[in-house]
């Protein structure tokens, strides 16, 4: 099975989860867990552990975090490395809502997290952009 | 050559560090923690969350190392995850870093720890370490960042018996 699992600063990977559940439905293979302020690094990495105990070795992982090398990031890998999951998981940092749709609606359709990858990173990266509304002159042009 | 001494209980941030960047030179950084050096993941997420030269090493490899350290004319930031590591480079190795300040950054709150200020709580045994790094002659402030530095280490060793 693959898991979908974001991790997050604040409310930020909750909130996101609870977006992407509005298009995709509620499913059990998408997961998520954030870094509240004043919660210690160990709290959340216990928090994780918790969320990730039912994958097993051959199920693969989909990390989702809200910035690279950020806390929640490292507390997560270090997690998957205590359980020799690091080779099953694809990890991307800066995530955002048109990526993690892509992620819970594209994934199955990969058997190598290395395609799955390409396709994310691009509709990730396709949706940060400035929209600039451009003057249509040719309006009334029948 | 040492340039600024930081303890962050995240050991390296990216943003962070660049905004300390701008306020003391640094060419590096030199990060040690046992767990994050001998944790490969860890010491690769540290190298990418900066385009600063990062190294993270053992306190082991750091005291083979630090008179290359001194010696270097790069200039490196050294940071700990905790007052406690700190301790053992400045007073239990007598690290001679050549300068006297240590900011004090994210300190989470824990179980037993007295809150200073925000993100800045500090348990007894921490608080040894940082009045055994003051007694050494080290100024010590609190700071997550320069601007919003909460004060010295005097200011708060009362709430520790001292």
């Amino acid at each position: 099975m693959k898991y979908v699992v974001m991790v997050s600063h604040g409310e930020f990977a909750p909130g996101l989860h609870s977006a992407v559940n509005m298009m995709t439905g509620d499913r059990p293979d998408v997961l998520d867990t954030s870094l509240k302020a004043d919660m210690s690094a160990d709290e959340f990495a216990e928090n994780f552990r918790e969320l990730v105990k039912d994958i097993k070795k051959d199920d693969q992982i989909i990390l989702l975090a809200d910035i690279l090398s950020g806390s929640p990031f490292t507390n997560a890998l270090s997690v998957l490395d205590e359980k020799g999951m690091l080779p099953n998981t694809l990890v991307i940092a800066g995530m955002n809502m048109p990526l993690a749709i892509t992620a819970v609606l594209m994934k199955d359709n990969f058997d190598d997290l290395n395609l799955l990858k390409d396709t994310l990173l691009s509709e990730g990266r396709a949706g940060l952009t400035e929209f600039a509304a451009v003057a249509d002159e040719d309006e009334d042009d029948l | 050559m040492i340039t600024f001494m930081r303890v962050d209980d995240r050991i390296i941030h990216g943003q962070i560090i660049t905004r300390w960047s701008k306020e003391y030179p640094c060419d590096g950084i030199i990060a040690v923690n046992d767990k994050a050096a001998t944790t490969p993941v860890l010491a690769q997420s540290f190298k990418a969350s900066t385009d600063k030269k990062v190294f993270v090493w053992t306190k082991e490899h750091f005291k083979e190392v630090q008179d290359k350290v001194l010696n270097s004319d790069k200039k490196y930031f050294l940071i700990t995850k905790n007052p406690v590591d700190m301790k053992e480079i400045l007073v239990d190795m007598d690290f001679k870093p050549g300068i006297k300040k240590l900011i004090i950054g994210p300190c989470n709150d824990r179980p037993g720890a007295v809150k200073l200020g925000q993100n800045q709580s500090i348990t007894q045994e921490e608080a040894d370490a940082l009045e055994a790094i003051s007694k050494k002659g080290y100024d010590i402030e609190f700071a997550l960042v320069k601007e919003s530095s909460i004060g010295e280490w005097p200011k708060f060793r009362s709430k520790f018996g001292y």
